[in-house]
């Protein structure tokens, strides 16, 4: 090996840095650097071809054990689906589901709070839900739209405590929707309905 | 034979190199053996001894090493290397070579 | 031994000129010493001592053009540049080390090495983990594929047994990834649909479905279900008989997946289709009944 002077060395250690790098990164499976590159593998993964991204929640602090730090919900047509992470690199969850266009989840953030998500083109909203326990409440709440496709709907108050503890954990599993049967009302400007949906 | 400029001011590096070959110095010793040996010729201003020892060292063809002198302070000691002493004796030819040849114009004016 | 302002000030325009800081207290030191020797030498031979610091510090010369040569010495570039790539180079090497060994890609890369053969007897298996009678009513057996994404699923073989009233079907399938450096998550499993000739639905077993928490559960609707797994999650049961194990068998591209249905009859053909987002085609699967 001829002798390199100290330009060439220098040169020399940040190719092998920047190979040794990347040989880890591929090692460790290509992990996601970037929410971008994150959602592309998990789309890839799951087999949707393609997405739009409809909504997503920020979490601030830690629930439970586990710091979720956003809970993403995309869609591709009927085809909704929801990716909750911590970081590019650690997902915790990616959930698909099948809807009408609509798609009626509870928040990650707060409890008994409900969502609804997609083709809710409607100037209000009126949410009619009840768990799917014996002697359930029915609850109506009207909404508030917090984005283009999104419509919010506020928690029950008065809710009896041994309620509280299946509304927190709504959140925690895919079969939330499971949870509730829901008839969702999406009204126009003058007050007429323009759709119905239920699950 | 090409002479290099870069490396010293004038001979002065040829000099210090050439003390460092039998002996190891330290800066202000390197000043007064030049002085004593060329008879006071050469006063290097002392302060732009140490840039050129620097250079030296980085080009290898000196090393340092540190020794406690007997005020507390510690010492640093030049010495020369196996580089240096093959770089003295280029410059030596240089040198013969430049005098021989400024020699042989001035002779051949007379 | 006290070195007066004027050198230290001499000293302080010197190293400013030096950019390469780092090296600033080491330059000092060896001026200060210089100048040290300078003055003790002098006072040696009688100067007193204002007179040895003002000829001492004149010897030094102009500090600008000391310092202008001092940092022609001490290139700052290369030598921050030399550090810091030695630095990266030694955590790069480290980072990598630390990954090497936990590495799930390394098993791949190695398992791939030397692919699995098709992993016989495995009706060995059932039959020993049931620990029940089961007679073999039909077989199937081709290479049938299907392709969704990445992924392609490819039947391998499959067995149907009647015993306890009630028929068993058991599959294996090869799954292959085309992304080689993930597997298909379990949750797909889990939400594949399958149905019969009859429009029978088969009910997914999967981890986490609640067959029962359905909305629209019906009484016996569980009667006709199957569920698939990774093959080599599978854990052998000791039986009367001898034992074996599927041995770990996912390689760079693949592994094996089994499915195991439960029915009241042998249908004609069974078909497998996984629903969402537009994803078309499905693994239809024909049985046939041993007369």
């Amino acid at each position: 090996m001829r002798r390199l002077n100290r330009t060439q060395k220098i040169v020399r250690n940040l190719c092998l840095a920047v190979l040794c790098a990347l040989l880890t990164w591929a090692w460790a499976g290509f992990p996601a650097l970037t929410r971008g590159m994150m959602l592309r593998q998990e789309a890839r993964k799951n087999l949707v071809p393609e997405w739009e991204e409809v909504y997503a929640e920020e979490n601030d602090f830690s629930q439970d054990s586990v710091y979720y730090k956003e809970m993403i919900w995309l869609r591709n047509g009927d085809t909704f689906w929801s990716v909750r992470h911590s970081g590019p690199a650690q997902v915790w969850e990616v959930f698909l589901y099948e809807s009408d266009g609509v798609l009626v989840m509870p928040s990650m953030n707060e409890p008994g709070v409900l969502l609804a998500i997609g083709d809710v083109e409607a100037a209000s909203a009126e949410l009619t839900w009840k768990l799917r326990r014996e002697n359930a409440v029915e609850w109506t709440m009207t909404g508030q739209r917090v984005e283009e496709d999104v419509f919010r709907f506020p928690a029950p108050e008065n809710v009896p405590t041994e309620l509280t503890y299946t509304l927190e954990n709504m959140t925690k599993t895919s079969w939330a929707k499971e949870y509730f049967d829901y008839t969702l009302r999406l009204y126009d400007a003058q007050g007429t309905l323009i759709r119905e949906s239920k699950g | 034979m090409k002479i290099d400029k870069s490396l010293m001011t004038g001979s002065t590096g040829m000099l210090i190199l050439s003390l460092l070959s039998r002996e190891e110095m330290y800066g202000y010793q390197m000043i007064t053996e030049l002085a004593r040996r060329s008879d006071r010729t050469f006063e290097l201003k002392e302060g732009t001894l140490y840039p050129l020892l620097h250079t030296l060292e980085a080009e290898g063809l000196v090393s340092v090493r540190e020794k406690e002198a007997d005020t507390g302070r510690m010492r640093k000691y030049y010495r020369i290397t196996k580089k240096g002493l093959k770089a003295l004796e280029e410059k030596k030819e240089e040198w013969a070579f430049f005098a021989e040849k400024v020699n042989a114009v001035l002779c051949g004016t007379n | 031994m006290n070195i007066n302002e004027a050198f230290r000030t001499w000293c302080d325009t010197v190293i400013a000129q030096v950019r390469f800081w780092p090296d600033h207290p080491p330059i000092r030191r060896e001026l200060e010493a210089h100048y040290e020797d300078h003055m003790k030498d002098l006072e040696r031979i009688g100067y007193d001592w204002e007179l040895a610091q003002e000829r001492a510090l004149a010897a030094m010369g102009d500090a600008e053009e000391v310092g202008r040569a001092m940092n022609k010495a001490h290139r700052p570039w290369l030598g921050w540049l030399w550090e810091g790539s030695i630095i990266l180079l030694v955590v790069a090497i480290m980072v990598f080390v630390v990954n090497f060994g936990e590495s799930e890609v390394f098993q791949r890369v190695k398992n791939s090495l030397s692919p699995m053969e098709d992993p016989g007897g495995f009706e060995m298996e059932y039959r020993i983990m049931d620990n029940d009678v089961f007679d073999c009513v039909g077989n199937y057996t081709a290479e049938e594929s299907v392709r969704w994404g990445d992924y392609t699923l490819t039947l391998v073989k499959g067995n149907w047994w009647y015993g306890n009233g009630f028929y068993r079907g058991y599959c294996l399938f090869r799954i292959e990834e085309d992304g080689i450096w993930f597997d298909m998550p379990d949750d797909i499993m889990n939400d594949f649909r399958m149905v019969s000739n009859t429009g029978q639905e088969y009910i997914n077993g999967g981890y986490y479905l609640d067959i029962f928490a359905r909305k629209d559960y019906v009484e016996g609707m569980q009667d006709h279900n199957f569920a698939i797994y990774r093959a080599n999650s599978y854990k052998l049961v000791p039986g009367t008989t001898d034992t074996w194990s599927l041995e770990s068998c996912e390689d760079l591209r693949g592994g094996y997946l089994m499915m195991r249905l439960t029915a009241h009859e042998v249908p004609e053909w069974t078909e497998i289709s996984y629903p969402y987002a537009g994803n078309e085609g499905a693994l239809r699967i024909y049985w046939e009944v041993a007369s």
